[in-house]
């Protein structure tokens, strides 16, 4: 992932917490293991978004799944106990797809990328042996009181 | 004389959402549609009396786009005005949808006045003048 | 007749002679409200989003966090008759000052709770003029509802809102 396109992603993660979804965020710089990061966090739910274009891949979110019910929660501006699992998961969903694709818009004026549907990450990519080879490129977050990470892997790599 | 709604996108959460946000416009919307395509949207079309569709454009089976451009070759269906509401931000999408009729763009991540400003301009300031409620999803306490 | 709202203040008031006031919104934010129909208004100056940051100091002041104030600026409004669907809302201040060592951004995170208490409660904003690195200044008139904004120093601004 270039400098410029994990710059954006900051912000477009920084944007749509903030917007939509009502989070205060701070990206940590230091942490370099999503094992570790989410350890004693789990449940996890997951989302991936294929993007195409000059170079091709996909973006995932992922999120404790108490951050996801509070997430949900701030979006639909009701209280936590009123939501169900389905409206969680398709929030989070929607969360990686407004990321993505503000992300985009900030990295790609010219629409050059197209982002694709946004899908959920099966349970069993979730647990904590399989997060670690997410690890290059992760983007570590802070919430106020848990974590969340999100990143992107480029399935191919422009040659010059 | 109240105005249905159609909300297109294939977040039901966002659809909840964009929803909701009408309902606070205080505009007198007779009745909520909702699909989550194009295709959709469009069968629904055919046989309920809309006034105003919002629409996301990246949709599985009929893309926000591809269901403008169905509407404006249906004589009935082409003067409804249209709402892009969507994470797609580049100049030349956007462009291109006004192009091809939509009458009004807002990228998300948006602020709900945003939506109602939109709305305001295209059925009439005049029209609402006070705050409306959602009662069913009120959870606040003030 | 002016009445000033301090830091971690707020004042409401059906006086037709009143004038609200309140200065140099930083990152603090500024919330003015107006019922036109029964000319009654408030303006509520917070300085930090939420009490779980210190409950003592809520307890004493409400008026210091966003969570706490905002309800009681429009509830001490419906007292005077206002009625929310009527109230018109302008939003000012959540500048990014040099914080005190603070870890998130706190003109952002004050204005992120308000948004989030707005949306709960299904308020939305008439007027919102938010961030940057400026200081406002709000005057709200009961009178008419009339509000005026002061940038950092730059000419004074009529606010269209009602």
């Amino acid at each position: 992932m270039s400098e410029e396109m994990m710059k954006a992603m900051h912000q477009a993660i920084s944007d749509v917490m903030n917007k939509m979804f009502f989070l205060s965020l701070q990206i940590n710089e230091k942490a370099l293991a999503l094992s570790e990061w989410f350890s004693g966090k789990h449940p996890l739910v997951g989302a991936t978004i294929n993007f195409t274009g000059p170079s091709s891949g996909y973006s995932y979110l992922l999120i404790p799944a108490e951050v996801a019910r509070e997430i949900t929660a701030n979006f639909l501006g009701v209280s936590e106990k009123a939501i169900s699992e389905k409206q969680e998961k398709d929030t989070v969903k929607e969360a990686l797809n407004m990321i993505a694709g503000r992300m985009f818009s900030q990295f790609d004026a010219k629409g050059a990328f197209q982002t694709g549907i946004p899908e959920l990450i099966n349970e069993s990519g979730l647990v904590a042996g399989q997060l670690d080879s997410f690890n290059n490129g992760a983007i570590f977050i802070e919430t106020e009181h848990s974590h969340m990470a999100a990143g992107i892997v480029m399935k191919q790599v422009d040659r010059l | 004389m109240s105005f249905n709604v159609l909300i297109v996108d294939d977040s039901s959460s966002m659809r909840a959402v964009i929803k909701r946000t009408i309902k606070l416009s205080g505009f007198d919307v007779g009745e909520y549609f909702e699909a989550e395509d194009g295709r959709e949207a469009l069968e629904l079309l055919s046989n309920k009396w809309v006034d105003i569709v919002l629409s996301d454009i990246n949709m599985p089976n009929m893309t926000g786009m591809e269901l403008i451009a169905e509407m404006k070759k249906n004589e009935l269906l082409s003067s409804i005005p249209v709402i892009l509401v969507t994470t797609e931000g580049s100049e030349k999408k956007i462009q291109e949808s006004i192009r091809l009729g939509a009458n009004k763009y807002i990228k998300k991540p948006f602020f709900p006045e945003e939506i109602i400003k939109a709305l305001r301009s295209l059925m009439g300031e005049e029209v609402c003048d006070v705050r409306g409620d959602d009662e069913s999803n009120a959870s606040g306490d003030f | 007749m002016d009445l000033v709202v301090g830091v971690g203040d707020m004042k409401v008031s059906n006086n037709p002679e009143a004038v609200i006031i309140t200065y140099a919104l930083g990152s603090c934010i500024g919330v003015a409200i107006y019922d036109p129909f029964v000319k009654v208004g408030g303006v509520l100056h917070y300085m930090l989003p939420e009490s779980s940051l210190d409950p003592v100091k809520a307890g004493n002041n409400p008026f210091m966090f966003g969570d706490t104030g905002i309800p009681l600026l429009f509830k001490e409004s419906y007292k005077l008759g206002a009625v929310k669907n009527r109230l018109k809302v302008i939003v000012l201040g959540g500048a990014q000052i040099l914080d005190q060592g603070g870890l998130f951004n706190i003109g952002n995170r004050n204005h992120t709770v308000l948004r989030k208490m707005f949306w709960k409660n299904n308020i939305t904003t008439d007027f919102e003029d938010v961030g940057g690195t400026v200081n406002r200044t709000l005057k709200l008139g009961i009178k008419e509802g009339e509000a005026i904004m002061r940038i950092s120093g730059n000419e004074l601004r009529k606010i269209k809102w009602i």
